[in-house]
């Protein structure tokens, strides 16, 4: 218990600060009253068995005086009440009542639009479609993806993880990948297999990683995964299909490909993807860098592990699986310069791609 | 990882041929190996350097460092002055030239190269320095780009040859390869020079034999004992082995050119001879070795070593000069007093060679890399050997390595001998090599996609030195003891793969059955929405999944109910979205100062809640599209009405393109609703104003919040007044698009006829006299007629909340007769009255 001096101190410092709070015409200027400064001021005189108990009644001084401080902001901005079901204010007259805007102004986001149409080639090759998280589990981004606890593998994600935790007491995880849905898709699809059908699932999705921005880099930005599973699927497969998809894409038959071995603990082998430069069909132009060649994207054959964690036999299944980054592919196509841009919001960007152009 | 065609041709002395193409190699290392990030020609930058020798040096009257030198290049040089005696004359300015030396010499147009990779290279020429000609200089070694040593020129050895090419004596034709660490990550004999010369043969078809002194059966000799041990006493298996010899008589002075130049053209600076040797030949064979000064560490020429876990709080300051706490997950190197390095990271300050060291004890260990990572994270250290110890080296390789190094250090230091026995603490069951593997051919023919020859698999793996045999239909691999990736047959896979080539392989599409893909509704939905709400002139928008602190708090929300990321690029980007509407308000005012007076932006997304899981018990990812219109103050001159009722006329135009009716919607004010009982839809409904917003409902299912935003919020982010927006549950929306899309009616043959009604002054919402109205005009009309009601206009005198008069517009047909004026005068009428 606070003793009754302080009791009463209290209570006389918040008589004052009130009617200080109504007298000021700038209301915050009460949390920096002389009078609330003592209180805090004095804390540290007390005995030691009351400063908990006064710091916590001036706390709630402080609090009352900042909600009274709020209060009084929201009434001074009230604004009459309006009758929410109407479909329209009263007293207005038909042609001067707000409604929709003119659809030359209208737009897309490039990456939507781009996406929609990546993923249309896809789903006419047959691959069903499944968005991506963007809030998963240690497990999922790496557990199931082969990733042994702890090993130096993970290092080459930097991922974002939060102070909440899944049901193992770990942080949960901002995915660096869309492979953190891979074992998902194959668990969802796994019929497909009894059926003699593959399981041919693209993933889209927002991922992120916890990198410095800069006009080439962005720590949240879009992936497309592909999962392909069934019996006797080869390299030479994974290689035909990325291949069709990149000649639909540019619309372009004479691209061709080729690849460079890499390191995924989650595919075996894995690979890298580049592919002759659609823009200057390996003339040589600043976005190949003059190598007539353009990295796209990391895939491979599923590793075996990653099978058997979804259920699926090794032995008589084998599969492929891609990761390939949106935003560059779109950069390229239309000469944007700085990836910010994307996720900024500004209008000025967004509405080049209106049917009205920047206006 | 820096890998120099030169040390790889250097450690292909046993193989059938190294590549001398150098476009060719490093076609093969970027198609078969590993992308190639940055190469390096050296020749070009050392085509001019010259060994020569100085003949005279006379200090320059007039100055106190410069000397006046006259060189001999066996006349090699022809574009330059030459004095009668045939000699060249050079000023230099290094306190240590001296008649007699052998030297090199940059003559006029050379290179500096030092100064290559900068923006203006240095060329020399013949210029006057105190009225001398100075043609060219002579060089140091920074200016040489091999140390960091500028205190003087470079002195070769006194039987060096001269009047012949710098680059010829310390191989610096060369081309330095730097290819992407990240696809090694499983392969730790790929850190070392001797691994990528292996692979550019195989890749080659040429077989490959690892030099004589890499076996794992090569093992230092010593008769000595009694002056050297070591002790494992870790709490786990982390040190499976650990090797260590000393060796005294030692000179430490500065490695010899050829050493110091093919450690700075692999990236790392020379030191000095022992040191060099180290790393030198960590780099040659992706094993790290460390040199204690035995005087530091032990007592009368003997030391005692233990591996063990550091003490808690326990200090070291290590080799860079940090000074570390450490805890017991760091594996420690010490004496009996005290811990000596941080094993398999950096060693430390107090036992670093110095000028004076002349007795070393040598350390060839493996750790665990999981440990090692751990450690190195601990303490923000990253090395050379954290970089290989993570990739987990075979320890097999730690008997031929130290034998390696020791055989260098005689080589260098004539004097030096072995003064202990070579200790070896090792736990034998984790020293071995992995179990042969036994491949099915079907499988590997299977993931091909074509039958590769038996003697062409056995060839390619023969090459990689990888021991392999066919028996029963199945390829039998023995993983030679670097090879610690070797553990699965998909492994060996990958390896036939990649050395046949991934891109010879036949590449034809999977074939199908002509099913049809599955794509969810809600997708579908998404697509009708962005592209109907884009055609009514609103801009799509992409926005961050994470927000700060201030902008959950001035929009209302509780950030404690938000998810929040403990490493975090910034504050600015802290917490997960709780809703979407606070990502879209914050780009309104940029938007407006940037001269755009009006627009609606919308964003499709997701919102995350603390508290909220889904069936898989991880956080809820509530799908969303939230709106907001925004009109600046002067365009917003033009409309009539608040805002709150334009973000309603998006909400019934979203409707319809759904195929869905305005008239499903019921909007119930915000103030009327219990915010806390809404889970869903409360920390989105905060960022609302009171008494002009709603929660939506349909079928008593909330479909969202719409509304004017609060006034915390619009103070902060600098709203406009005309600005109004909402937020929908997507998945909720789509499925009303399936289950209440609006039903086609038959066209009547029969006329229209169309009247106006005004019903009187009243204080009711528009909904309880909408309904009413519908009530009673049920009851009626006949059942012969088809007929809507849409109200056009609401007559409010002077700011009289109880007097609102509302004028519908009743349309009707009949779907069998001709409806006459009178008959819906007459119903007109009888409404009336009901009000």
């Amino acid at each position: 218990m606070m003793n009754e001096d302080l009791t009463s101190e209290v209570a006389q410092a918040r008589e004052r600060l009130l009617k200080q709070l109504e007298q000021l015409t700038d209301k915050p200027a009460v949390l920096r009253s002389p009078d609330l400064r003592a209180l805090y001021q004095r804390i540290a005189t007390l005995p030691e068995d009351q400063r908990g108990l006064f710091g916590q009644a001036v706390n709630q001084l402080k609090n009352e005086l900042a909600g009274l401080i709020t209060e009084h902001q929201e009434a001074e901005s009230a604004l009459p009440p309006v009758d929410v079901s109407a479909p329209f204010a009263l007293n207005s007259e038909p042609s001067r009542r707000p409604g929709l805007l003119s659809a030359a102004m209208g737009s897309r986001h490039p990456i939507s639009r781009e996406l929609e149409l990546i993923l249309d080639i896809f789903n006419g090759m047959g691959f069903s479609v499944v968005e991506s998280r963007e809030i998963d589990d240690d497990w999922h981004m790496f557990g199931a993806l082969n990733f042994p606890e702890g090993h130096p593998a993970r290092d080459d994600y930097d991922t974002f993880m939060t102070e909440q935790t899944d049901t193992n007491g770990k942080p949960l995880i901002a995915p660096a990948h869309t492979s953190s849905m891979q074992n998902r898709v194959i668990s969802r699809y796994q019929a497909n297999l009894a059926r003699n059908e593959p399981i041919a699932v693209v993933i889209p999705g927002r991922t992120f990683r916890n990198e410095d921005v800069d006009a080439r880099h962005e720590h949240t930005f879009y992936q497309v995964e592909g999962v392909y599973i069934n019996k006797g699927v080869n390299i030479g497969n994974l290689i035909a299909t990325l291949k069709s998809f990149l000649q639909s894409y540019f619309a372009n038959d004479s691209l061709s490909v080729k690849t460079q071995p890499f390191y995924f603990p989650f595919t075996e082998p894995s690979l890298e993807f580049s592919l002759s430069c659609p823009f200057c069909n390996q003339q040589g132009c600043s976005i190949c860098s003059f190598s007539g060649w353009i990295e796209l994207l990391g895939c491979g054959m599923i590793h075996p592990n990653v099978l058997k964690e979804a259920g699926v036999d090794p032995k008589e299944y084998q599969g492929f699986a891609w990761g390939m980054g949106v935003e560059r592919i779109i950069m390229m196509k239309y000469g944007i310069e700085d990836i910010r841009h994307f996720e900024s919001g500004k209008l000025a960007f967004l509405r080049q791609f209106s049917a009205g152009g920047d206006s | 990882m820096k890998a120099s065609l030169a040390i790889m041709r250097k450690l292909a002395v046993n193989a059938a041929s190294f590549p001398e193409d150098v476009a060719s190699v490093e076609q093969h290392i970027g198609a078969q190996i590993g992308a190639i990030e940055d190469k390096q020609e050296l020749g070009p930058l050392y085509q001019d350097a010259l060994i020569v020798k100085v003949i005279s040096a006379m200090p320059i009257e007039g100055s106190d460092h410069l000397s006046l030198c006259q060189i001999d290049d066996r006349q090699v040089r022809s574009d330059v002055e030459r004095g009668k005696d045939g000699l060249v004359q050079v000023v230099c300015g290094a306190p240590n030239v001296k008649a007699g030396q052998i030297v090199v010499w940059l003559p006029p147009g050379s290179i500096v190269p030092s100064t290559a990779a900068g923006e203006e290279p240095l060329i020399m020429a013949a210029r006057k320095i105190l009225n001398q000609v100075s043609n060219g200089m002579l060089a140091s070694a920074s200016e040489l780009a091999i140390s960091a040593d500028h205190s003087g020129i470079v002195v070769l050895p006194e039987d060096t040859a001269y009047g012949t090419k710098l680059s010829d004596l310390i191989d610096l034709n060369d081309t330095v390869f730097d290819i992407e660490n990240k696809m090694f990550t499983h392969r730790p004999d790929l850190f070392g020079q001797l691994g990528i010369a292996r692979e550019v043969c195989a890749t080659f078809g040429i077989a490959f034999k690892s030099p004589d002194w890499y076996r794992a059966d090569n093992y230092l000799k010593s008769s000595l004992s009694g002056s050297l041990t070591v002790a494992n006493r870790l709490k786990d298996k982390a040190c499976p082995r650990f090797m260590a010899v000393s060796i005294g008589k030692l000179k430490i002075e500065p490695s010899p050119l050829w050493l110091q130049s093919y450690l700075s053209r692999s990236g790392i600076r020379p030191l000095n001879n022992i040191v060099d040797i180290t790393n030198y030949v960590m780099l040659v064979s992706s094993q790290p070795l460390h040199a204690y000064d035995l005087s530091k560490i032990g007592v009368n020429g003997k030391a005692e070593l233990v591996v063990r876990d550091a003490l808690p709080k326990e200090k070291l300051t290590l080799l860079d000069g940090s000074e570390i706490e450490l805890s017991d997950e760091d594996i420690v190197i010490a004496n009996q007093e005290h811990a000596l390095g941080l094993g398999g990271v950096m060693g430390g300050r107090d036992s670093e060679i110095s000028d004076t060291t002349t007795q070393i004890v040598l350390e060839c260990a493996s750790f665990d890399m999981y440990r090692i990572r751990r450690s190195s994270m601990a303490h923000g250290v990253f090395s050379e050997a954290v970089t290989r110890f993570t990739k987990g080296p075979s320890a097999l390789a730690c008997p031929p390595v130290l034998a390696f190094a020791v055989d260098l250090i005689k080589h260098l230091c004539p004097e030096a001998e072995v003064i202990s026995e070579v200790a070896d603490e090792r736990n034998d069951a984790l020293v071995q090599e992995l179990p042969p593997l036994s491949l099915d051919l079907k499988l590997l023919n299977s993931y091909l996609g074509i039958e590769l020859d038996q003697a062409e698999v056995l060839s390619l793996l023969k090459n990689a030195e990888i021991e392999a045999r066919i028996e029963d239909q199945k390829l039998v691999v023995r993983p030679p003891f670097w090879r610690t990736d070797l553990s699965l047959d998909v492994d060996v896979i990958e390896e036939i793969a990649r050395l046949h080539g991934f891109d010879q392989l036949p590449q034809q599409l999977p074939q199908r059955l002509l099913s049809v893909p599955s794509i969810d509704a809600i997708q579908i939905t998404k697509r009708q929405l962005r592209a109907a709400l884009a055609a009514a002139g609103a801009n799509e928008v992409l926005s961050y999944s994470f927000v700060n602190k201030a902008l959950i708090e001035a929009c209302g929300q509780d950030p404690t109910e938000a998810y929040k990321i403990t490493n975090a690029l910034s504050p600015e980007l802290e917490y997960y979205r709780l809703s979407l509407a606070p990502s879209l308000l914050s780009k309104v005012h940029l938007n407006h100062k940037a001269g755009f007076d009006r627009f609606a932006m919308f964003e499709l997304g997701k919102a995350h809640q603390v508290g909220q899981l889904d069936s898989e018990g991880l956080p809820l990812e509530a799908e969303r599209l939230a709106l907001v219109v925004s009109a600046e103050a002067k365009s917003a001159k033009g409309y009539q009405g608040e805002a709150f009722y334009q973000a309603r006329s998006w909400l019934n135009y979203l409707l319809g393109t759904l195929n869905c009716d305005a008239e499903l919607l019921s909007l119930r004010p915000l103030e009327q609703a219990d915010l806390n009982q809404e889970t869903l839809w409360g920390a989105a409904a905060r960022t609302y104003r009171s008494g002009r917003s709603a929660l939506i409902e349909v079928n008593s299912k909330v479909l969202g919040v719409i509304g004017e935003f609060n006034a915390s919020s619009t103070k902060a982010l600098k709203l406009p007044p005309f600005c109004s927006g909402f937020e929908l549950n997507l998945a909720f929306l789509s499925e009303l698009s399936v289950t209440s899309a609006r039903q086609y009616q038959e066209l009547p043959r029969y006329p229209k006829v169309i009247q106006d009604l005004t019903l009187p002054g009243s204080s009711k919402s528009f909904s309880e006299l909408s309904n009413q109205l519908k009530l009673e005009l049920k009851s009626l009309m006949p059942k012969d007629v088809i007929y809507a009601l849409s109200a056009i206009d609401a007559y409010q005198p002077a700011n009289d909340r109880s007097d609102v008069s509302w004028t519908f517009r009743l349309s009707a047909q009949s779907s069998v007769r001709t409806l006459t004026d009178r008959e819906i005068t007459d119903i007109v009428e009888k409404l009336k009255s009901k009000f």
